[in-house]
């Protein structure tokens, strides 16, 4: 087949595979009634031999229909759709269906070893000593987003030379700082180093380096290396005894290894409740902010956003480390005071400084604290941070398209496929001399007119251009080159958005999936892996637990704490 | 010895001009005591990748000579190409065009529109990479560890592998696609890519084997090494197949290193190897701007070229779908929406001007190659820097006329000064196939995709 035109089939690709979502089953039912007209036999996810009274058998492909129902995005808008309560009824047939014969079989626990991040922390923690791990360790392969998936790392020489050198570095530094080095301080702190699996041999091995290096200072250096080079340093070995569990959990929750009241707790086989209680309240849970929430929210975006001096003179990279910290802080109180998650996209509150403060127009903010304060009534939860607001603008102007993907996947977990290619960007379609005379809105229009592109962007756009009264520096603005701004439309199913309060209430309706989303993602990052289709239905039971709790935070750590999932049980 | 009557510009300017002072060896330092009957010309091997193709790879871009010359061979106009900064190098310049990169073009229906994902991993392997998120990602062995595996062995460090963009939160990888495949663009085996390093000080301390405890530092880390290996078992007793085989492949780097470090002490140890009184100055960090940060990497990489440290590096400048702008080039538009540029031609000529930046880089390190002496003449005259994309056409997203050049001599084995263009319908890897040859792997046969040799030498009318 001639390859442009397989491309151009690609632009609709994303349609079909969301149109292609029922087959011709033998019990007919809903799926005859709304979906085979389209989802017969063409490309994509076939589905002719589907048995919706039978999901389990093609769990994969029942995942798919159901989170496009549930999305509203299936069947397409303007085609023939059950109503909102039939089309519930349906998808949480398939759920029961899926999740009551679901394997109870778990992926064992992969070998991780620690990341960049994971590996300055243990050392914070164990040796005191700062290591500026970006010039020793080359970069994490990202995986799902997160920079801790097991079967993305690599091990390379130039890892393992990171290795070394961050080892000599911090053995160096810790060594000169010991006052009284002796081979029961050598004992102790491998024992605390290798998060309760050392071996009398391992203790032992380290002990006579400190040895052979003399004892005294230089023996200590040279034991900290060798305990700093031990797999069980290195390598998160999480098999089902107890404290592999203790390991996993503390970096899930803390980001480095665990202390001795949670390995102890685990082998007197405690519950792991009060032990996750006693963690969300301790400050190294900030390194859910700072490590997931900052991966989840795309934090380090930020660093990469560049707004144009001459036309948001305001803005600096000083003022992108406030947005950073803004979102930080924010993820930080949700989890210290135990919100409701949800508040993540309808909070009244944030968290700013003073520069932030003015950037916002919010009055009687000093200093550089962030302090918690009343927003105004267009910035509710993260859509309204500046953080959010400018990692998805470009240089001159907003990106309603790059602002609407933001929600579908980072708060939703749709995620729509790349733009196909040959098509120019909007900057191109509009002569220069035109740019200023017309609104970003006004420019986008042809998304909804031309079919070739509103088959995607009549999804993705109508959220970005509800946050239209945020300027690509992040502050609000009611006028685009003197241009009033039209932050109204509509929702893919046809719900009315009004500028960002829309977005928020849209989400709302929808925010079953945006709580499977939010586990799924913390699932990821907890257990080191991408979550696929056969973990719906515990992901399912974890956001079942958690809402009856009334989505606190704490409620979705602790079912993810008790689940087979994270365990990797069998 | 010829070198000697050639222009001397002494060592110690070169590195003052790199910002970086470190102990160059004598020249003499760098004939192996063995070879002493055999002309040693080492052949040094920089491959450079930038991403999103070139504006000369489009319809007008073409017409208008924005990549390559309208005249082939030796009389070639650079004044409307992107790569009129390399004029003072013209001698040493083989420039290819009109060749096409298929195995980055889509083989099924769901790879089709993730070329941003897979389009880097293919530059140097010319192979087609797996759709995949997994650990079983698959592309082929490179150009520059194929030419590592062989001639890298003499030196301390094999081969390096250095980027300059970091990696991303959003849009870096997607479409079924493994970052690794973003990420990198040096393969060691078909399933092993390698993490490119960032940081000029990680390349530094690479380099120079540094460690806290400054000198006798690499002899404690040999002494961990070998007790990580002599006590491996004890660890993989309770590893399961999966991870026992992750285990292993953790070992077995480590020997890799630990031959390493056996070497760079060796070479920090030889006398010879030092100037009295030249001190290493480990950089500061991450330079602020693109040019500096890319200058810094090429004044390490040629440094490391002189002292035959490495031999072979290969050079990530750019990462697919990067927004990232570059205002130095006079054109301030992010570079991924500019290379969609439409076929209109005021947007192609926006997009040219960035080409012409990044290509315009180059002179800062040749300035320093040839301004080396070495056995024969320059370092320009014994490296061969290749510079290229697997992608053609960005806005289009195809892979065909992709742009690529090499410059310098590869130790007399290139004439240079040649632009060459191929067959249309030729593949890179013809090209790719012939430089293995060039730098004396006349053995390889096969090379990704190639059906045939390419003659670097020659124009074929």
């Amino acid at each position: 087949m001639d390859r442009r035109t397989l491309k151009e089939e690609a632009a609709m690709i994303w349609i079909a595979a969301t149109a292609i979502l029922l087959g011709a089953g033998e019990s007919g039912g809903f799926i005859r009634q709304y979906c085979v007209s389209c989802h017969g036999r063409a490309g994509g996810v076939t589905l002719t031999t589907f048995d919706e009274e039978h999901p389990e058998r093609k769990a994969e492909t029942a995942e798919k229909v159901i989170r496009k129902i549930r999305a509203g995005m299936m069947p397409p808008p303007g085609s023939p759709r059950a109503d909102r309560d039939a089309s519930r009824l349906f998808v949480e047939r398939l759920e029961r269906k899926i999740d009551a014969s679901a394997s109870r079989l778990q992926p064992k626990p992969q070998l991780q070893r620690l990341n960049r991040a994971e590996y300055s922390q243990a050392v914070r923690d164990l040796l005191d000593v700062n290591l500026e791990i970006d010039s020793l360790l080359p970069p994490d392969t990202v995986s799902a987003g997160f920079d801790n998936i097991a079967d993305a790392q690599r091990v390379s020489p130039a890892v393992i030379g990171g290795y070394l050198r961050a080892a000599g570095v911090a053995s160096k530094r810790a060594a000169s700082r010991i006052r009284k080095p002796s081979p029961r301080a050598v004992e102790d702190i491998a024992r605390r180093a290798f998060r309760g699996t050392a071996t009398a041999e391992d203790i032992a091995d380290a002990v006579r380096f400190y040895k052979q290096g003399g004892g005294g200072r230089d023996g200590m250096e040279l034991a900290l290396r060798c305990i700093l080079m031990n797999p069980r340093f290195l390598f998160r070995i999480e098999l089902l005894e107890p404290e592999g569990v203790a390991s996993r959990l503390s970096f899930f929750l803390w980001g480095t290894g665990p202390d001795d009241t949670l390995l102890q707790a685990v082998r007197r086989g405690d519950a792991l409740e009060l032990q996750v209680r006693r963690m969300l309240k301790d400050h190294r849970s900030q390194s859910l902010a700072t490590r997931f929430a900052a991966q989840w929210l795309r934090l380090g975006d930020l660093e990469k956003a560049a707004p144009d001096p001459q036309l948001f003179p305001g803005f600096s990279p000083d003022l992108a480390a406030s947005m950073r910290r803004e979102t930080e802080s924010f993820f930080r109180h949700l989890i210290r005071e135990d919100r409701d998650v949800t508040e993540l996209i309808t909070a009244d509150y944030s968290f700013i400084d003073s520069k932030l403060a003015s950037h916002y127009k919010i009055s009687g903010i000093q200093g550089g604290d962030m302090r918690r304060v009343m927003m105004p009534p267009e910035r509710r939860g993260v859509m309204g941070q500046g953080s959010m607001l400018v990692s998805t603008s470009l240089a001159e102007r907003t990106s309603p398209v790059l602002r609407g993907k933001w929600v579908l996947e980072v708060l939703l977990g749709l995620t729509p496929p790349p733009p196909p290619p040959n098509v120019p960007s909007l900057d191109d379609r509009t002569k220069p001399e035109d740019r200023f005379k017309q609104t970003t809105r006004q420019r986008l229009a042809e998304h909804t007119q031309n079919p070739r592109c509103s088959g995607c962007h009549r999804f993705i756009d109508p959220l970005g251009i509800a946050l239209e009264n945020f300027a690509a520096d992040g502050s609000f603005r009611d006028l685009e080159h003197g241009l009033p701004v039209d932050a109204n439309g509509k929702f893919h199913d046809g719900t009315p958005m009004q500028g960002s309060a829309g977005v928020r209430d849209v989400l709302l309706q929808y925010r079953e999936l945006m709580l499977r989303n939010f586990t799924s993602q913390l699932l990821t990052y907890a257990t080191g892996r991408r979550m696929t289709y056969a973990d719906q239905p515990a992901i399912r039971a974890i956001v079942a637990k958690a809402s009856a709790e009334g989505n606190r935070f704490s409620a979705y750590i602790q079912a993810i704490a008790a689940s087979p999932i994270f365990k990797g049980a069998t | 010895m010829t070198f000697l009557t050639r222009k001397n510009i002494s060592r110690r300017a070169l590195l003052r001009g790199a910002g970086v002072a470190i102990g160059l060896p004598f020249l003499d330092a760098m004939q192996p005591a063995v070879a002493s009957a055999a002309p040693a010309r080492k052949v040094r091997l920089l491959c450079i990748e930038m991403v999103h193709g070139s504006a000369g790879a489009s319809d007008i871009g073409t017409k208008l000579n924005l990549w390559s010359p309208a005249e082939t061979g030796k009389s070639f106009d650079l004044t409307p190409s992107s790569l009129r900064s390399l004029e003072p190098f013209r001698d040493a310049l083989t420039i290819v065009s009109n060749t096409d990169c298929s195995n980055a073009e889509p083989e099924t229906a769901t790879e089709i529109g993730g070329d941003h994902f897979r389009t880097s991993a293919v530059f140097l392997t010319q192979s087609h990479p797996k759709q995949t998120e997994g650990q079983d990602v698959e592309a082929g062995t490179s150009l520059d560890q194929l030419y590592a595996k062989r001639f890298g062995q003499d030196t301390p460090i094999p081969s390096m592998q250095h980027c300059i963009e970091d990696v991303d939160a959003a849009g870096g990888c997607s479409y079924g696609y493994s970052c690794v495949y973003t990420d990198c663009i040096s393969w060691a085996s078909p399933s092993q890519p390698l993490p490119m390093i960032r940081d000029p000080r990680s390349v530094f301390d690479e380099m120079f084997g540094i460690t806290a405890a400054g000198s006798g530092g690499t002899a404690k880390d040999r002494s961990i090494l070998d007790w990580v290996l002599s006590s491996a078992a004890r660890f993989q007793q309770k590893l399961g197949a999966g991870d026992r085989a992750r285990f292993n492949d953790y070992l077995e780097q480590i020997r890799e290193v630990e031959r390493r470090l056996q070497a760079v002490e060796a070479w920090n140890l030889d006398n010879r190897n030092r100037q009295p009184g030249v001190r290493r100055t480990r950089p500061s960090g991450v330079p602020r701007t693109f040019a500096e940060h890319v200058k810094l990497m090429f004044d390490l990489q040629a440094i490391a070229f002189a002292s035959d440290i490495t031999r072979v590096v290969s050079f990530k400048l750019g990462r697919d779908n990067s927004n990232r702008t570059y205002p130095e080039s006079g054109f301030n538009g992010a570079f991924h929406p500019t290379s969609h540029h439409s076929g209109k031609e005021s947007k192609i000529l926006d997009f040219a001007k960035l080409n012409t930046f990044h290509v315009g880089l180059l002179p800062h390190l040749l300035h320093q190659l040839r301004n080396t002496p070495d056995v024969d003449g320059t370092l320009l005259d014994n490296t061969l820097v290749l510079y290229g994309s697997a992608m053609g056409d960005s806005n289009q997203h195809n892979h065909k006329r992709v742009p690529f050049f090499m410059v310098g001599r590869a130790g007399g084995r290139l004439k240079g000064g040649l632009h060459l263009k191929a067959k249309s319908g030729t593949p890179l890897a013809n090209v790719m196939l012939s430089t293995l040859h060039t730098l004396g792997l006349e053995n390889v046969k096969q090379f990704g995709d190639s059906d045939g040799t390419f003659d670097l030498n020659t124009v074929v009318s």
